[in-house]
């Protein structure tokens, strides 16, 4: 699977209400990375497409969009 | 579960420069993402030096292109123009794009041009006499014409259309004739296979459909924005390609005054920015036989290129017809002479001259020249010395930001079946022009 990716960069990321959330995460939260993340491909964006989506978050979850 | 670190995953906290260019779509009545959070992001994004673009909808809730068909419509065209504009979409090597002029022509309303050069409908029509030029798409620009002639022309590697605009100049002997002569742009707007290949916009500057003052100007970069919206328009590198047909005509219009030339040009560049489309490349025709251009080539200044829309080699007039190769033979001169000009050029091959049905006996000498058509063979072998002529000559073919060349050149023409310029399936031919544009550059029209 992994030998099939011939990637080297997402060509856009796009994605709606809290998917638009997870789709500016892969452009902007580079501290924030899963145990078995493949670092060899970089998963930043060349461009965005935001659809309503989530801008901000707060230290309360009650705030925080989780639509 | 979030705590102090929230932080590290707010989009509107982590804004910095050089994010990739991005495309928001909202409602002001979103209660789910407030309208006050987009607004202070936008200002973030700008702020940065990002490129951020919003398309605001007034009135709409969350989730608001999901409930309205035509909102969503229109989401995925703007989509598809603002990636368009990033550069995207070129990732698998450049194969050369391959256009066809498309001059529409053809109407039913008499007089017509299947009724002789000087549209004398008291001139018989000539398909008869000539039933191998008649096409098989189609004998008139109508939509299910286009919708076929699309078809075909995608299926066979054909990326694109160049298709001549005239703009109806008031008062003008042909004034009437122009709104059918944009048929070809009409039809393909309106076509549903219009997602199968894209299509530019070639400005026909002849006398009579010149726009001559700021009025006429602005009338025709309407309907030319109108048509850049297309999500088909042709880009290059993210810009809208556009051609202006012949320099002479374009500087004489504007009294040989560069200012006003470039005044023009602005105006047109403005309203495509203004749309929303960004930037364009507008490029300019150049007679096949002009020399080497020189360093300081005026209109350089003003065109990001030059192409050539056909060429007749200056040969002695005569009854008999020359060999096609003589007419190949002018297009690979033409190339050799642009070479080295100071400006990018388009490259053009001829699918044949042979303006039989419309000659006349005092017509000018280009109107008294005639040639075979080509051979499926000789055809392909001329496709085949384009091909390696762009691989050959890194400064053919239209400009890229870095500097480089896209590799592209148009073929004259799609239907110019008074001329002989013909790569449109015929009761004579077939299929066989389209086929050899297959066999040398595929049919995956990307």
């Amino acid at each position: 699977m992994r030998k099939s990716l011939h990637i080297k960069r997402v060509q856009f990321g796009c994605g709606g209400s809290a998917g638009g959330h997870v789709a500016l995460g892969t452009a902007l939260f580079d501290s924030v990375e899963h145990a078995d993340e493949e670092l060899d491909v970089s998963c930043k964006p060349n461009a965005l497409v935001l659809l309503f989506s989530s801008l901000y978050s707060t230290p309360h979850l009650k705030d925080t969009v989780t639509r | 579960m979030i705590g102090a670190e929230w932080r590290k995953i707010s989009p509107l906290h982590q804004i910095r420069p050089e994010m990739p260019p991005t495309l928001i779509f909202h409602g002001d009545k979103d209660s789910v993402a407030p309208f006050p959070t987009l607004t202070a992001f936008c200002q973030k994004m700008s702020e940065s030096k990002n490129v951020c673009e919003l398309v605001l909808e007034t009135g709409g809730v969350h989730g608001h292109i999901n409930n309205d068909m035509k909102l969503f419509d229109n989401a995925a065209n703007q989509t598809i123009t603002f990636l368009s504009k990033q550069q995207l979409g070129t990732t698998s090597g450049e194969d050369t794009l391959v256009g066809v002029n498309y001059f529409a022509g053809w109407w039913k309303e008499l007089p017509n041009k299947w009724h002789g050069q000087g549209w004398n409908i008291n001139q018989p029509d000539w398909r008869p006499k000539f039933p191998g030029r008649v096409p098989l798409l189609g004998e008139y620009n109508t939509q299910a014409t286009m919708d076929l002639e699309i078809e075909a022309a995608s299926s066979h590697g054909v990326d694109f259309f160049a298709i001549l605009y005239y703009f109806p100049q008031p008062g003008a002997r042909q004034a009437k004739h122009a709104p059918m002569l944009n048929r070809g742009l009409e039809t393909f707007l309106a076509s549903p296979n219009a997602d199968k290949m894209k299509f530019c916009i070639e400005y026909c500057n002849a006398p009579d459909f010149s726009a001559r003052n700021e009025k006429e100007w602005s009338d025709c970069v309407k309907v030319w924005v109108a048509a850049m919206k297309h999500p088909s328009y042709l880009r290059v590198d993210g810009r809208l390609v556009f051609k202006v047909h012949g320099i002479s005509q374009f500087l004489k219009t504007h009294n040989h005054d560069y200012k006003l030339c470039r005044k023009r040009l602005d105006a047109l560049r403005n309203a495509v920015r203004g749309a929303g489309l960004g930037e364009m490349i507008i490029g300019v025709g150049v007679a096949g036989q002009t020399p080497p251009l020189g360093r300081g080539w005026p209109p350089a200044e003003l065109f990001d290129f030059t192409a050539t829309y056909m060429c007749v080699p200056d040969i002695k007039t005569q009854e008999t017809e020359y060999p096609y190769a003589t007419l190949a033979q002018q297009a690979r001169t033409t190339l050799k002479n642009r070479v080295a000009d100071p400006i990018p050029w388009m490259p053009y091959l001829a699918a044949g001259w042979n303006p039989r049905p419309w000659t006349y006996p005092k017509a000018p000498p280009h109107y008294q020249r005639f040639f075979k058509f080509p051979t499926g063979k000789e055809f392909t072998d001329e496709l085949k010395a384009m091909k390696e002529a762009l691989e050959k000559h890194p400064s053919l073919g239209l400009p890229k930001r870095d500097g480089t060349r896209r590799k592209i050149f148009t073929i004259y023409a799609w239907n110019e079946f008074g001329e002989g310029g013909i790569v449109a399936p015929t009761k004579g031919r077939g299929t066989m022009m389209l086929d050899s544009i297959k066999h040398v550059f595929g049919g995956d029209n990307r």
